[in-house]
């Protein structure tokens, strides 16, 4: 085989909207039989630079060369037809039909009568996988019944079955427990040996290194350049994307936990029959799992026990906050006991997209006496105290645009976030729980984001922090619980935190 | 404010795209577009009395724009307005009948409006409990509530509280205490203080939207349940809240009708107000101050639809509902165009 | 809404007003306000309307037409003709009255007429329809062409006027045969009610289904619906306030027609002859202001027995030996 043989070319390719560039002038080509990595942060223009190539979206100026020759990619089912397919992040399956109908779908081998050969679909994806070296059986399952490493796999025999010749993966990793990820690895590189052209899309650094060739790093729009993943290093991939030097641990100073000494009481406790958890004062307590093992279930019951409580754990829980019981508090009633929240889902559950920074503040202190107080129409709201600060805010977190008057949906991922931060922050709570405090957020948002949960800790504060991301579990916890199928699964403390170990464990050893 | 502006440029500007349109048909139909302009214009401002009933017109929209734009903030669509306000109007010449002995015209005025106001609160707070507590939703249940308001109004007027010297539907006469009195000026038409009370009203609602624990409670469930629940408020008592306060506002306009205009209760009173208001609303985007201008513009055209029948040879009545369709569809339009422009960049 | 349809009216008021503004010669100028339902309701407006349109062609007076958009329009839109000093000013329908009734204080030389309603002013002339006596008379008729006994009713808004049409009807079938069964329904209690031909047909399917022979409809524009459902079961419906019985000709027995075109052109008449007078003026059979229709359409279903003993009927009526029970009376005594 040709080494130097390309499968796919950007030249010059540029898409806009309005006067926005998603992608400008993007040159790069992809080898043919490579795993090649494109890394950028949330918004750099990776996905429109995929979505161009898979027709989703047409280009403005610029051409894309598969196989060496200029085509015009229309839609989805011309690019198949060259060859190109795509796993998209959130699969695109069926769920309650099986394996075989959902290979099958779109690309049925049918009789002259319009009758489906299921058997011959089924002897042609049992050689596929003989070829290819994967396994898979689970040919008559339905899709909801396999796990999510599964339910991929599956996505990729699809794009076999439909002679795919180049495969996009859009973040296939984050979903998976480390067994998975390896696992998942192992089969991209027999498929690499079999000539199948890998374009990985991710931003987690570290597999990129581990499992490709070469590396196209994104910003703004832009290709910043094309490494071969062999000569190049974390930090530097890292300083192409964000455009300047940054630390992926936290660097700050950790303040040693007295806990050897007396055995500290427990400032949350929460027993119940399949989770119990117990917060230690001044500890940052990490969550992790993969998700949907119950670890939702578990905050939504912790930060708003009167709705969720009874509904998750069915009336058999204990609930103690400093020793009280608050088994069917409301989240303003935990706010006053200085619970504070950053919830799961930052768009859906924190913030209110269409109103100014101001108001998005007052979620959850529209009833703190700092901000309101009763008026002749009811209670009201100080207007110029919750503008004040705010802007005191803006400051302290440096979030931007600077402006209290910029609808919170048109801000980036990692200003939302700090804003979240800052309101979680503003009434000083004792006992902070913190979910995801880094998802969709850019590199940079995240060191000012751990730093800020690591001062809490510091001042002697509690955190309960939720996370799918292990590696920043491992960075910034002291202990760490582990769910699996709806309970705890295993805990452990600091000085055990071995990532292998731990995914065994998220993985249900 | 920027954000403000923009948006009534932007119902200017579909009004005007609306009215040009109109204007187009009447030319196509043969009728000058200049006199039709002119027509519209001297019957709602050519005299006291065309200025007078031109505010009597606008006067329930202001409630009944109210009445969709409270619960729009709480993420609700009310069209039960009709129903509420017929519920209203039926309370206040109820109060007249239970509080006949009331000489204090002040005291006589206040206790219809409370009887108004919350009998259409009753009336919109039903579908609101049926939300909360059973998710059915509200535009299937204030439709149904306007079924069961139009019947009740008419059982209690003909059997109950019927008027017995009038072969007409319509309910006894109100003790003098409870006529507002018009205007001189306005020659006959029957609107007086009760106009700037009316969008003082308004003012205040808005004020109170912005400003108040509640408004903020209602904007917050309305924009995203799933946080406000998240956060601590309670999207079921917004809701019920919400309806409540949207009915009170719509049974006001029994206050309008019944001690404004007709002294008594009569079937069939209503310009479908009710409906209008959701025309109104959405003419003001949501924004409540918009709706005094709102209101008013259909004030005008509900006065100018048979003026413009009366004063042109080709313009009937039905060609002026045509114009108010295309004003509707005017601003409508604007906002497609918005939310094509928006899907197109997503 | 077929605006662009033909309209006489168009030319006719497009004439008068471009008349109005070369010619300042003294001619009577009629204004006609109509209630929400319209000149085309096919049934009581419209009867006004012929009636105007007949005035106009015959006694060479010029007229306008409106119609009201809602129930507060009256009075603004009578009003604008009194200030065009017009000189006859024609209400129709009982919704008018009280706007009639301040338009007549305001304008006191201002000639009116109010149909339907009595204002009890000096300067209108109120003309209400004894509405019992014809519907006695079309009573006895539909007994007449009711072998199994039943017979129905369809009336439209539950009001006193409609329960009137519903109580003379009944007593006129009670007097033919006194064993006949009556079916009543109403179409609803909101204006919607003489504006729902499809509810009117279900109903009236549903009377048929149950036996009825025949139906006298009181519903407005409602009534469409009730001839439909006749010719559908090939079965009998009477019309009302206008001659209807060219709408299904051979299934319409015949109509109790309020000859509202008559009290317009005769008041109009009055006018131009300079003897105008107001006050009310009750119309019945024996003013022929209300009576059965006759005419080439259901000239074989009424056959010469039925019209004899109808003609003895409406003597009785007349000179008073058949008292036919008033609901407005009646209403009064409760």
């Amino acid at each position: 085989m040709n080494q130097t043989e390309t499968a796919i070319e950007f030249k010059g390719v540029s898409k806009t909207f309005g006067n926005f560039y998603a992608n400008r002038k993007l040159d790069f080509s992809i080898r043919k039989g490579s795993i090649h990595g494109l890394i950028g942060e949330n918004g750099a223009g990776k996905s429109t630079a995929m979505k161009v190539l898979f027709g989703v979206q047409p280009a403005d100026e610029g051409e894309i060369l598969v196989n060496g020759k200029a085509v015009k990619i229309r839609n989805p089912v011309h690019a198949m037809k060259l060859g190109i397919g795509m796993v998209h992040q959130h699969f695109m399956l069926a769920d309650s039909e099986t394996v075989l109908d959902n290979i099958m779908l779109g690309h049925e081998p049918s009789t002259f009568f319009g009758l489906l050969k299921r058997g011959k679909a089924r002897e042609e994806l049992e050689k596929i996988c003989k070829n290819y070296g994967l396994k898979f059986t689970k040919w008559e399952s339905r899709i909801r019944d396999l796990s999510v490493g599964e339910q991929q796999r599956v996505e990729i025999i699809k794009l076999l079955y439909q002679k795919s010749e180049v495969l996009i993966l859009d973040e296939p990793t984050a979903v998976l427990t480390p067994q998975e990820v390896k696992e998942l690895f192992e089969n991209l590189r027999k498929l690499k040996q079999e000539g199948k052209t890998i374009v990985l899309i991710s931003h987690k650094l570290k597999e990129v290194l581990e499992f490709t060739d070469s590396v196209t790093v994104m910003r703004r729009g832009e290709v910043v350049g094309t490494k071969t993943t062999s000569e190049t290093n974390e930090d530097e991939l890292a300083e192409m994307m964000v455009g300047r030097k940054v630390s992926f641990t936290y660097q700050g100073p950790r303040r040693i936990l007295s806990s050897q000494a007396v055995q500290p009481k427990s400032v949350l406790k929460f027993i119940s029959e399949r989770v119990s958890v117990e917060l230690r004062p001044g500890e940052i307590l990490g969550v992790a799992g993969v998700q949907g093992n119950g670890q939702t279930e578990f905050l939504k019951a912790l930060s708003n026990p009167s709705v969720y409580g009874e509904k998750y754990f069915k009336g058999k829980y204990d609930y103690l906050v400093n020793g009280r019981e608050i088994g069917d508090a409301t989240p303003l009633q935990l706010r006053n006991m200085g619970v504070g929240l950053v919830p799961e889902d930052r768009l859906s559950e924190a913030l209110l997209k269409q109103q100014d920074m101001t108001e998005n503040f007052l979620l959850g202190q529209h009833e703190d006496p700092r901000y309101t107080g009763l008026g002749l129409f009811g209670r009201m709201i100080n207007r110029n105290k919750v503008k004040a600060a705010v802007e005191k805010n803006i400051q302290a977190f440096d979030i931007r645009p600077p402006f209290s008057t910029v609808w919170t949906g048109r801000m980036s991922g990692g200003n939302q976030q700090k804003l979240v931060m800052a309101r979680l922050l503003d009434p000083q709570p004792s006992i902070l729980l913190v979910a995801h405090p880094t998802r969709g957020v850019d590199v940079g948002a995240i060191e000012k984001i751990h730093e800020a949960i690591m001062m809490e800790r510091n001042l002697g504060k509690s955190v309960i922090l939720f996370s799918s991301e292990l590696d920043e579990l491992i960075d910034l916890c002291d202990r760490m619980v582990v769910f699996f199928d709806g309970r705890v699964h295993g805990e452990f403390a600091r000085k055990e935190f071995d990532p292998w170990a731990i995914g065994k464990v998220m993985g249900g050893a | 404010m920027n954000r403000m502006m923009k948006a009534s440029l932007k119902s200017i500007a579909g009004v005007l795209l609306g009215l040009t349109l109109a204007l187009i048909v009447c030319h196509f139909a043969g009728e000058s577009p200049w006199k039709v302009l002119k027509v519209l214009f001297q019957s709602s401002f050519g005299s006291g009395y065309d200025f007078g009933m031109t505010l009597f017109y606008a006067a329930p929209l202001f409630l009944t724009g109210l009445a969709v734009s409270i619960p729009i903030r709480a993420g609700l669509f009310n069209v039960g307005g009709e129903g509420q306000l017929l519920i209203g109007a039926l309370a206040a010449a109820y109060a007249g009948v239970v509080g006949k002995n009331i000489a204090s015209p002040v005291a006589a005025v206040l206790f219809a409006t409370a009887f108004a106001f919350v009998a259409g609160g009753i009336w919109g707070l039903i579908p609101g409990i049926l939300k909360a507590k059973r998710g059915s939703h509200e535009v299937i249940t204030t439709i149904m509530m306007n079924f069961i308001a139009a019947g009740l109004s008419s059982y209690v007027t003909l059997y109950l509280i019927k008027d017995p010297e009038s072969s007409q539907a319509e309910t006894m006469l109100l003790p003098e205490a409870f006529h507002l009195k018009p205007f001189e000026k306005f020659a006959g038409a029957p609107m007086g203080w009760l106009i700037f009370v009316l969008i003082a009203l308004v003012f205040v609602i808005h004020y109170w939207m912005w400003n108040s624990v509640r408004g903020y409670e209602l904007k917050a469930v309305g924009e995203n349940e799933k946080a406000a629940e998240t956060y601590g408020i309670s999207k079921q008592s917004a809701w019920m809240f919400a309806m409540f306060m949207a009915g009170g506002m719509a049974g006001l306009v029994g206050v309008v009708e019944v001690l404004g205009n007709a002294h008594r209760f009569k079937l069939g009173f209503s310009a479908d107000y009710g409906f209008v208001g959701i025309a109104v609303a959405l003419l003001a985007r949501g924004n409540i101050l918009g709706i005094i201008p709102s209101a008013l513009l259909f004030g005008i055209l509900q006065k100018g639809s048979a003026s413009l029948d009366l004063e042109t040879d080709k313009v009937t009545r039905d060609l002026s509902y045509i114009i108010q369709g295309l004003i509707i569809l005017g601003v409508v339009a604007e906002g497609l165009f918005e939310w094509r422009k928006k899907a197109k960049n997503a | 809404m077929n605006i662009f349809k033909y309209r006489p009216l168009v030319m006719v008021s497009s004439v008068f007003l471009g008349m109005l503004l070369t010619d300042a010669r003294a001619e009577l100028k009629v204004g006609l306000v109509l209630e929400k339902s319209g000149k085309d309701d096919k049934s009581f407006n419209a009867s006004a309307y012929q009636g105007l349109k007949r005035a106009e062609k015959e006694l060479g007076v010029m007229t306008k037409t409106v119609e009201a958009p809602d129930n507060s329009a009256y009075e603004s839109l009578q009003r604008a003709f009194a200030e065009k000093k017009f000189d006859l000013i024609v209400a129709i329908g009982f919704h008018q009255l009280e706007a009639v009734k301040k338009n007549a204080e305001r304008f006191p030389d201002q000639k009116f007429l109010l149909v339907d309603e009595d204002a009890k002013k000096p300067n209108v002339r109120s003309v209400m329809f004894e509405e019992h006596e014809g519907s006695y008379l079309v009573g006895a008729l539909a007994a007449m062409h009711a072998p199994s006994g039943k017979v129905g009713f369809i009336g439209g808004m539950d009001v006193p006027l409609i329960r009137r049409f519903q109580m003379g009807y009944e007593a006129g079938v009670k007097k033919v045969n006194p064993k006949a069964q009556l079916i009543v329904n109403y179409l609803g209690v909101t204006g919607e009610a003489w504006n729902n031909p499809p509810k009117a047909k279900e109903q009236a399917l549903d009377q048929f289904q149950r036996g009825a022979d025949v139906i006298y409809v009181a519903a407005g524009n409602s009534g469409m619906g009730v001839f439909d459902a006749a010719e559908a079961k090939k079965k009998l419906a009477i019309g009302v306030d206008s001659n209807q019985n060219w709408i299904k000709p051979g299934y319409v027995l015949s109509s109790m027609m309020k000859r509202v075109d008559d009290s317009v052109f005769e008041t109009v008449k009055m006018m131009k002859d300079g003897k105008f007078t107001p006050g009310l003026v009750r119309v019945g059979l024996k003013s022929k202001g209300v009576d059965y229709a006759l005419d080439q359409h259901n000239d074989k279903l009424v056959t010469a027995d039925d019209r004899k003993k109808l003609e003895a009927i409406r003597a009785d009526i007349i000179s008073g030996k058949i008292k036919v029970p008033d609901y407005y009376i009646s209403m009064k005594k409760k």
